[in-house]
């Protein structure tokens, strides 16, 4: 009595009573939310034959006690890329959840198109464009998810922790679809996106290899993945596919970038050519440096390796009578990592003799330099600033920035009429 | 029962304002029209809500107790009175469809994915109905409760986006012909200050107080830019595909995945906002239902709302897109006279009430001239009286002094106040 009086004197509570008794129930019994949906962590994007291919390597929570996870690859085609994901769900029998999904993997043949086409239905998931990393690959994004499957169970490396990798220490650069968007829709109008090659296994052709734990279905329901003599996998069955119809396929990781502008591949660049670019990025250090053949007064004849630990840069940009000066004055830390001689012992692998010879110090300015130059040459001929050197200039001066490119006949080839000076200073780390 | 609400709720209550209806889609609208320069499109229409709020001030000063309905019937008669307070009623009106469109789409998209409108306005219309019955002062309070709260997430929200902060962008990109049109088109999300015009003889506020408020109008204010000036450098190129910028800005890319999401703050943060400013806005409706149909109470006016607000909202413009359009289109225009055209009358108003009174001021001096001129007269007259005579007036003159001069506290004009000085020149002379 005395509880029904204080409710009837605090509407509020009868408000959330209603609410209790109302809207409660509903959530009690309803299923969990594993039941309906799908949790993707990475998805493919293909074009076949003026049809969109949409693949999702899904993962389904299951109570085990291996902490082994359920990981399956499931398609569907339609005009769009909407219309293939409702076919991949209807394949799944799920809604596809894509919030969770890391990794977006665009096939070889799409990036000779726009790819925006493709991405704009994950850019209007909310957070997804800016969590989700974006690679490419030589292959189908199918047969890339296809193999992703047996990275956890054959090396214990989720494709996620991969593409991280490559994100925070090869690339050193945001490269996921939101990065893609934000260069794209600049003046530039270029991105840099990852790239991830497919390869057969060598020496096993026709070798399937097999894991419990990993499915992969196709639009319609039907098995892709297990080549080979390896059978067919249904939606829920237990083959494997560690490749396609030619044996057992493996992702390799060579720290490979492509160039997009406007969408459209325009370039591949190497692993020696993207640390080009970083020797440039303060934030990039690990890269290893091979001066082969060294002769001075400490080593004879030795192969020596050198990593950069740290660096330090310092970038300005000026007009010359209205030409353009790129200046890039860089401090680079270095630690003698290896030394191979041929002919004798290693005596020189103790750390007093690790110290920078002007000899050594040349030629690693001199390799530093190459490699800048190298890079340059190709964003040159393709007409891709990804370094920013446009954002720069107009930051410093806009004015005359905007007067240089009006002079030019082709607004987009400025980086051939903009002068780059390099001093770089090699110091032991 | 007290019924005002103090100096400090009042500044709270401007900050909640100030953030309604400018931390999510705003900055991603501006964006399509003048690119980065959407936060000096901001700035300029802060500072033009500055001179709104100066009305404000200035039409407080002059009635220090009157409603705004005595006021306008006063000044303007009944019928331009309740003109004004249709164009108030149906402005704060939009104001709540607004402030719910986005709020509710924003959740929708986070966590509510399956949802629809319905259960969210049953969640929130008793909630705000029963602020709006509880009163302008007890709503307040709860601001007042939570604003350390609301206040701190929203900074908390600044300074985590600051992690993901890029690069200085590129400003000074528009056409003066696009700003301009960024201006008109976006006044509809601004007008913080109407609402204080409402409950003007409910707010506690003296002219020296006036300095104390602007804290809170700066730190509203600061608080925008900053995070308007945060998401332009997140999303130079790409604003235009966020349209939740409290939220976007938190949506850190994936180098510091490990932390997880933590976009759990910038929800808290715009629920609880979203809710206080709905339950301003709907008291805004509220207090115009009331002061359009005087005999009707507010409770009628919350019934009425409700109507309003399950008929038009959910059948006309329920849509969000709908709603936006209605922001870009026609709402501006409406926006423009009731903030701007408003804020002229209300001037006006003030204006006139401040001539009346330094008019009577004038007045008043002049009486005061006139007997000291008098007193001057018999002063030069009295030196021909004999000395002891004129001894004896002095003496009369100084007690009577205290008298006089509690006439002079008793006329409460501005002027007033620089009487005692033309009072103590003429008793000089006398002395």
């Amino acid at each position: 009595m005395r509880f029904l009086k204080k409710v009837i004197k605090t509407p509020m509570l009868l408000v959330f009573i209603f609410i209790l008794i109302f809207l409660s129930p509903g959530q009690l019994v309803s299923p969990g939310e594993n039941r309906n949906r799908a949790v993707v962590t990475a998805v493919g994007i293909d074009k076949i034959d003026d049809q969109f291919e949409v693949s999702f390597l899904t993962f389904i929570p299951t109570a085990n006690q291996t902490y082994k996870e359920t990981n399956s690859v499931i398609s569907g085609k339609g005009n769009s890329v909407g219309e293939a994901v409702y076919e991949a769900e209807l394949t799944l029998g799920r809604t596809i959840g894509l919030s969770h999904a890391r990794t977006t993997v665009i096939g070889e043949k799409l990036l000779a198109e726009d790819i925006t086409q493709c991405v704009d239905y994950l850019s209007r998931i909310s957070a997804l464009p800016e969590n989700s990393v974006l690679i490419s690959t030589n292959d189908t994004a199918k047969e890339f998810l296809i193999t992703a499957q047996s990275l956890a169970p054959n090396i214990g490396l989720k494709l996620e922790q991969l593409v991280h990798y490559n994100a925070e220490n090869v690339y050193v650069t945001d490269t996921t679809i939101e990065s893609f968007y934000n260069g794209y829709y600049s003046e530039e109008k270029a991105s840099i996106i990852g790239y991830l090659t497919v390869e057969q296994l060598e020496g096993t052709p026709g070798q399937v290899t097999t894991s419990q734990d990993t499915s992969s279905s196709g639009g319609g329901g039907q098995s892709e993945g297990g080549g080979g003599s390896g059978g067919s996998g249904g939606s829920g069955g237990g083959e494997n596919s560690g490749g396609g119809q030619d044996g057992p396929k493996q992702i390799w990781n060579k720290g490979e970038t492509v160039i997009l502008k406007n969408g459209k591949k325009v370039a591949l660049l190497s692993v020696d050519q993207l640390n080009g670019i970083n020797i440039i990025n303060a934030k990039s250090s690990n890269q290893t440096y091979f001066l082969s053949n060294v002769n001075d007064e400490v080593y004879k004849g030795a192969d020596l390796t050198y990593r950069i630990r740290n660096k330090n840069v310092k970038t300005a940009v000026k007009f010359e009578n209205g030409h353009p000066i790129f200046k890039a004055y860089l401090i680079v830390g270095v630690e003698l990592v290896e030394v191979n001689k041929k002919d004798s012992r290693s005596e020189e692998i103790n750390t007093e003799f690790s110290k920078i010879t002007p000899t050594v110090e040349k030629l690693i300015q001199d390799q530093i330099r190459k490699d800048f130059t190298k890079t340059l040459t190709l964003l040159r001929q393709n007409k891709t600033d990804v370094i920013g050197i446009r954002q720069k200039f107009r930051q410093d001066n806009r004015v005359a920035f905007d007067k240089f490119i009006q002079g030019l006949e082709d607004p987009e080839d400025y980086l051939n009429h903009i002068t780059f000076k390099f001093v770089v200073d090699v110091q032991s780390d | 029962m007290k019924k005002s609400i103090s100096l400090r709720q009042t500044g709270m209550l401007i900050v909640m304002m100030i953030l309604a209806n400018k931390i999510l889609l705003l900055p991603s609208l501006l964006y399509k029209t003048v690119k980065t320069d959407g936060v000096f499109v901001v700035m300029t229409l802060f500072l033009i809500d500055l001179l709104v709020f100066g009305v404000f001030i200035k039409l407080k000063l002059a009635y220090p107790d009157k409603k705004l309905a005595e006021i306008l019937e006063e000044n303007l008669g009944k019928i331009a009175a309740k003109l004004i307070f249709s164009i108030l009623l149906v402005f704060f009106m939009f104001k709540v469809f607004l402030t719910f469109s986005i709020a509710f789409m924003y959740l929708k998209q986070q966590v509510y994915q399956n949802e629809f409108a319905v259960i969210a306005i049953i969640c929130v219309l008793p909630v705000i109905n029963h602020a709006v019955i509880c009163g302008l002062r007890s709503f307040s309070r709860t601001i007042e409760l939570f604003y350390y709260l609301v206040v701190g997430l929203f900074i908390l929200c600044l300074m985590i986006a600051l992690g993901s902060f890029k690069q200085t962008p590129t400003y000074f990109v528009s056409q003066p012909g696009d700003f301009g049109m960024a201006l008109v088109k976006n006044v509809f999300s601004f007008g913080d200050y109407l609402f204080l015009f409402l409950v003007i003889d409910r707010i506690e506020i003296e002219k020296k107080d006036v300095k104390k408020v602007f804290k809170y109008i700066f730190l509203g204010i600061a608080l925008v830019v900053a995070l308007f000036f945060i998401y332009y450098s997140i999303y130079e190129t790409t604003a235009f595909m966020h349209n939740y910028a409290i939220a976007d800005i938190l949506t850190i890319t994936v180098e510091f995945n490990a932390i997880g999401r933590l976009d759990i703050v910038a929800m808290v943060t715009i629920m609880l906002l979203s809710l206080f400013q709905m339950e301003i806005f709907q008291y805004g409706f509220c207090e115009c239902f009331v002061g359009i149909f005087k005999k009707l109470n507010k409770v009628f006016a919350i019934a009425v709302f409700d109507v309003l607000f399950l008929v038009v909202y959910y059948i006309l413009v329920g849509r969000y897109e709908t709603m936006v359009m209605y922001v870009e289109t026609w709402l501006p225009y409406f926006a423009m006279v009731a903030n701007y055209l408003l804020a002229i009358v209300f001037f006006g108003i003030s204006f006139k009430k401040s001539g009346k009174n330094r008019s009577k001021s004038s007045e008043n001096t002049l009486i005061f001239t006139k007997s000291d001129q008098m007193l001057e007269n018999e002063g030069e007259e009295q030196n021909s009286l004999p000395q002891e005579l004129l001894e004896s007036l002095k003496e009369t003159f100084e007690q009577e002094e205290p008298q006089k001069n509690m006439i002079k506290s008793s006329i409460k004009t501005k002027k007033a106040k620089k009487q005692p000085k033309l009072l103590q020149g003429g008793q000089n002379e006398i002395s």
